[in-house]
């Protein structure tokens, strides 16, 4: 752990900044949304991190539920507040994207709203948390939030498949590639950059969680 | 917006969001590390919290 941690951190270095690279300059133009496609490469990935926070919380909290181990509870907790974040960038960075490209910063299209609602509910979640009297009761409550809330993430998926929507459809299904080569290779640079960095995040942000829990703990002892 | 209006509002925002998280981590870390070995002196018992 003692070398994994500061391996992993300059691994997530180097693919940001290869991704940055790619985005910014090595990719091309695309042909109807021209230099706009170049947000893309940060609003993708933000949005599939929302998706791997949403689905570690998803786990954690089951096996924090049915275990009752204080470690799936630390995960659960420090991966909703990196979803809240990537939801809210996810948001951020399509909403910039959609002001020159469909002429609004917002319109109420199923697959906004849906992750708008996705950015809700673990807001409560981190709310739940942060205003409940009995810390392992307001865990528990946060668990079944982090469980039920989950279930946003296919619904936000197909929302492109089952409503009529303004939203591009996905680019890439079971192998089906609709993206020229040089395009491709930006995005999955990019997605590898930011799915290293936030497992390098939630081990930073699990840590922390670990050792404020400790640190009451040892405050409890040094009073009683 | 143009182009490179958009792509460096786009860039700057999710980079300062970021980075400002990052920053806020790290510094939250220190604090409560050096918070367990200041209660660790006065309770011996710490040590195994703040091992990497």
């Amino acid at each position: 752990m003692r070398l994994f941690l500061p391996l992993l951190g300059g691994a997530a270095v180097i693919l940001l900044a290869a991704g940055l690279y790619a985005g910014l300059f090595a990719s091309p133009p695309d042909a109807f949304q021209g230099n706009y496609v170049r947000i893309m490469y940060v609003h993708v990935p933000s949005a599939w991190v929302a998706y791997l926070a949403v689905f570690t919380v998803f786990v954690a909290s089951i096996l924090y539920l049915w275990k009752r181990r204080a470690v799936y509870d630390h995960v659960a907790h420090s991966a909703a507040e990196l979803g809240v974040l990537f939801t809210a960038l996810a948001l951020a960075g399509g909403m910039i994207w959609g002001k020159p490209v469909w002429g609004t910063w917002w319109t109420w299209d199923a697959r906004l709203v849906t992750t708008a609602i996705l950015f809700l509910i673990y807001t409560g979640y981190l709310l739940v948390r942060a205003l409940a009297e009995d810390p392992e009761r307001g865990a528990r409550l946060a668990a079944v939030i982090g469980i039920v809330g989950a279930l946003d993430i296919p619904v936000i998926h197909y929302s492109v498949v089952w409503f009529r929507t303004l939203h591009p459809p996905a680019s890439i299904v079971r192998g089906d590639i609709k993206m020229a080569p040089p395009m491709l290779a930006a995005l999955m640079i990019n997605l590898l950059a930011f799915t290293v960095f936030y497992a390098y995040l939630l081990i930073l942000r699990v840590r922390l969680e670990r050792l404020e829990t400790m640190r009451a703990a040892l405050e409890a002892e040094a009073e009683g | 917006m143009s182009p490179p209006a958009a792509i460096t509002l786009a860039y700057g925002v999710v980079w300062a969001a970021i980075l400002l998280y990052l920053w806020r981590l790290r510094r939250r870390l220190r604090q409560v590390e050096a918070d367990v070995r200041a209660q660790h002196t006065q309770t011996r018992s710490g040590e195994v919290f703040i091992e990497r």
